[in-house]
């Protein structure tokens, strides 16, 4: 069995390397290069394109604007796009930074030169501009949201009279949580580079959905999607980032139509701040009711989130509340700020990731309240089944992760009072973690070689995350082979179609397709071995009946039977697998912090992290995964940010010099992930589930948890930054 | 509003460092407190160096003994300072006999402390008090825009505790 083996990345070689090759490593021949020119004022119509001067660089070819643009020959609406418009439609602009004209050019350079020269003139109109953030102000402007796709989940839930609970009950928590924007940063910035050859097209893409791509392209040139083929080697990155399609992908494939030659663009690292979705800005209203034990009567959870002008994009950090504890009345709420920005769209940990910020900040504060260690408090309303629906669970191991987890970290024995080292204090925090299991329909194909190699196909994507090691190793398993003989080719719709890579999703859906096709090809060998299928295993490069000394090698039934490979087909369908029960992931994030209170410097120490995720099938890259979610919360915690410049319209800083995300330096060795052991055979056949969001989720509130032990200060606005911190 | 950003800026300054130009017509030597202009209608000229004058060096004067450079930032590496502070100690036993002090990343140039620097003359080292009193005086007509208030205690802080780390170092 090789389920469960620690097998290190086997893509290690080729990206660190440099073999591996993305979208922008691409080149075809008679390629143009496609640069974007952006709006500069966040609300208006373009008036004046003057590309003259652009013209007169060597090496421009065009530059296309509005006029020049053949029409959508579908609504641009809702998912698989990021907005619901595109750019270069129309000559409207909806926020700064949305594509006002794209430059085509021989070079890349000449391009960027010819993009820098194009002149353009604004008929701006007044900007809607972000309320300031206070609860009441936000009351004042949101709005019920309008649902045009971006909603993804229930706007609003209740079960009892909430209101009236908290108002009755004898302790209560009643406080405003919130984060600003955040954007993706991913290494790799999009690019898509589109060719046709007659009515085909074939787009190399930096996407985590080939299909939806596929669909998008094709419904807007009206051509059927089996004339579009969309190929993503490898995506260095995502986050979410490149879940949807954007007006890149879109206007490379027009572009490219219209001068009858490839045409590329990448992004810019500034138009990775204006041309893709965003996490936005996020205030939520907490209210915890509760006895003196502790025991929760009431939660109330009310979100305002920033979306643009156009969709209404919700982000559904109720979903805390909705799933983690027992409690006899909830009413949850969200709703929607309109103003002249970008899109927002799912980033890690899109729902949990804000909603346990709140969440878990105010149980910390009901804890001291009550002065009741954090943890009891949380096993005092610890939910046996669904708090929502009553459902059972598909498997939760929370009791476990808490108790494991604390052991490892030491909590029962910390110290709990602040302790002082120089001019530093420290203290201690914790945190529950919590995220929804999404699952998608998908396929895979195994085909065995009678040379003892195998490959597994599926149109799944690789954006860096562990599925490039974990879906040959469980083929290997049920092969009987080695996983470094095992080729894995994705990220291309002509193989097997497989579901996003979003939403922890690929291993359960993937994951199990590829057990099914490999078991298909083992049925496969077994008949043409005379074997009964249902009892032949494989190893050592032969297939035996289980329990026989001897088997036969593939190679010799292979030979007889005339075969050269053996092709087997396997699915995956969430519909019939563990419908009734409620799915989720479970963990708990203790942290030891320190403070400069002088300075206002905050340092992470220590980290533990407990999760009940399922069985975990590769120890190595599923660690790799929960560190950098654990990293990725921490970056949350301490300084993540984007801020909205008012007077500018527009995000403050377009760049990485003025967007501090976590370097090296600011994450200590010790940090320790722990799994618990577990199965959850119901969410799917491969007994795991997802994992590359969970490890995001709860780790702001535990940090700023700490924070609260080791200064008395309750930080409830992130990041968590110096100024906010000195005494 | 663009505050001076380097670091090594910030030490040369504290140390009295000279720049030593060459150009067609001449070179000349500049004390660090005259290299910097202030932004007034031409934030684009930063310094008073002329079209094709060259810095060839840079001259410090004995090393100071007791000496730090403080760098306060969101992150642990790679980021801009929020305050910096660089301090260099002349001391007799405890008692200071000349203190200078600059501040980075609070003005268009690395900003010298003159009235603490003044103040702490004949201080000890280890009084705090006094410490924070001169501090407080040579700070106390910072004037701060909007959103950057706290960079006034930053400054105050940091240069605080940079005195206390040179006075504990010695090379």
């Amino acid at each position: 069995m090789t389920i469960g083996q620690p097998l290190p990345r086997l893509d290690g070689p080729i990206k660190v390397t440099g073999k591996a090759r993305y979208t922008a490593d691409v080149r075809v021949a008679n390629m143009l290069y496609g640069v974007l020119v952006t709006a500069t004022i966040p609300s208006g119509k373009v008036r004046d394109v003057d590309g003259a001067s652009a013209l007169a660089e060597p090496g421009v070819g065009r530059v296309l604007i509005h006029k020049d643009m053949p029409r959508a020959k579908c609504p641009i609406a809702g998912p698989p796009w990021g907005h619901s418009f595109l750019p270069l439609q129309d000559d409207e602009i909806r926020h700064e930074g949305q594509v006002v004209a794209l430059v085509l050019a021989e070079t890349l350079e000449a391009a960027e030169s010819g993009a820098r020269k194009v002149v353009v003139s604004y008929a701006p109109t007044l900007a809607k501009i972000p309320a300031a953030l206070e609860w009441s102000e936000l009351e004042r402007v949101a709005i019920a949201p309008k649902n045009t796709g971006y909603f993804f989940l229930e706007t609003e839930f209740s079960k009892g009279d909430a209101d009236h609970g908290l108002a009755r009950a004898k302790n209560r928590v009643d406080a405003v949580y919130s984060q600003p924007p955040r954007h993706h940063n991913p290494m790799e910035p999009s690019a898509a580079l589109a060719l046709w050859e007659g009515d085909k097209l074939t787009v190399f893409d930096s996407t985590q959905h080939v299909y939806a791509v596929r669909a998008g392209l094709a419904a807007l040139f009206g051509i059927p999607p089996e004339s579009v083929r969309v190929i993503s080697e490898h995506t260095g990155g995502a986050f979410g980032a490149k879940g949807l399609i954007y007006s890149h992908e879109a206007l490379a494939a027009l572009a490219a139509r219209m001068m009858n030659r490839p045409v590329r663009i990448v992004l810019s690292r500034s138009n990775m701040y204006s041309v893709l979705g965003y996490q936005t800005r996020i205030v939520q209203k907490m209210g915890l009711g509760a006895d003196d034990k502790g025991s929760l009567s009431a939660v109330t959870h009310d979100v305002i989130n920033l979306t643009s002008a156009t969709d209404d994009f919700i982000e559904a950090a109720t979903e805390a509340s909705k799933s983690l504890y027992g409690t006899s009345s909830m009413r949850l709420s969200q709703r929607a700020e309109r103003a002249n920005i970008g899109m927002p769209t799912a980033m890690r940990a899109p729902g949990e990731g804000p909603g346990m910020w709140a969440l878990e900040s105010a149980m910390d504060e009901l804890a001291y309240q009550l002065r009741m260690d954090p943890l009891d408090l949380r096993l005092a309303n610890y939910a046996e089944r669904d708090p929502a629906n009553g459902a059972p669970w598909s498997s939760k191991k929370l009791r476990e992760a808490y108790e494991e987890g604390a052991r490892l970290f030491g909590w029962r024995h910390r110290p709990r009072i602040p302790q002082r080292d120089g001019d530093w204090i420290s203290g201690h925090g914790m945190a529950s973690c919590l995220m929804g299991t999404f699952r998608f329909p998908s396929r895979a194909q195994v085909r065995l070689r009678r040379n003892g190699t195998a490959v597994v196909e599926s149109g799944t994507q690789d954006i860096g995350t562990g599925v490039t090691t974990i879906f040959p190793q469980i083929a290997a398993g049920i092969l009987g082979i080695p996983a470094s003989r095992i080729d894995l080719k994705l990220g291309d719709t002509t193989l097997p179609e497989a579901g996003p890579i979003y939403g922890s999703s690929s291993t359960m859906g993937v994951g199990a397709a590829v057990i099914a096709a490999a078991e298909d090809v083992r049925s496969k060998l077994a008949r043409l071995a005379n074997l009964p299928p249902n009892e032949a295993t494989m190893a050592n490069g032969q297939i035996a009946r289980s329990g026989a000394a001897e088997g036969f090698s593939i190679a010799d039934i292979m030979d007889r039977a005339d075969e050269s490979e053996i092709i087997g087909i396997g699915a995956f369908d969430p519909a019939k697998l563990g419908s009734g029960f409620s799915m989720r992931t479970f963990g708990a994030i203790f942290v030891e912090v320190a403070v400069d209170p002088d300075l206002g410097l905050l340092r992470l120490r220590r980290a533990v992290g407990s999760y009940s995720a399922g069985r975990i099938v590769n120890p190595r890259t599923a660690r790799a995964q929960l560190l950098g979610g654990i990293v990725w919360g921490w970056g949350m915690a301490a300084m993540e940010q984007s801020p909205f410049e008012p007077s500018l319209g527009r995000f403050l800083s377009k760049n990485l010099a003025g967007v501090a995300i976590p370097v090296n330096a600011d994450i200590p060795a010790d940090i320790t992930v722990h799994f618990v052991d577990e199965i959850d055979e119901k969410a799917s056949p491969i007994g795991g589930k997802g994992i590359g969001e969970l490890g995001a989720t709860g780790v702001a509130a535990a940090v700023a948890n700490a924070v609260f032990s080791a200064t008395g200060k309750r930080i409830r606005n992130l990041p968590i930054t110096p100024e906010k911190l000195i005494a | 509003m663009a505050v001076q950003p380097s670091d090594p800026a910030v030490a040369l300054a504290a140390l009295d460092a000279v720049y030593v130009t060459e150009h067609k017509d001449g070179g000349r030597r500049i004390k660090t407190e005259d290299f910097y202009t202030p932004p007034g209608d031409t934030p684009h000229v930063e310094n008073i160096l002329r079209n094709g004058e060259l810095i060839v060096a840079v001259e410090l004067a004995a090393p100071a003994r007791h000496s730090a450079y403080l760098k306060l930032r969101e992150r642990e590496s790679y980021e801009y300072a929020i305050v910096s502070a660089a301090v260099a100690l002349d001391l007799d036993g405890d008692h200071i006999r000349r203190a200078r002090i600059a501040l980075g990343s609070v003005a268009y140039k690395p900003w010298r402390l003159t009235q603490a620097e003044q103040a702490l003359a004949g201080v000890a080292a280890s009084d705090s008090a006094a410490i924070r009193k001169a501090l407080d005086l040579s700070l106390a007509h910072a004037k701060s825009l909007a959103h950057n208030a706290y960079k006034i205690v930053f400054a105050k802080n940091a240069a605080e505790r940079t005195i206390r780390l040179a006075a504990g170092a010695s090379q």
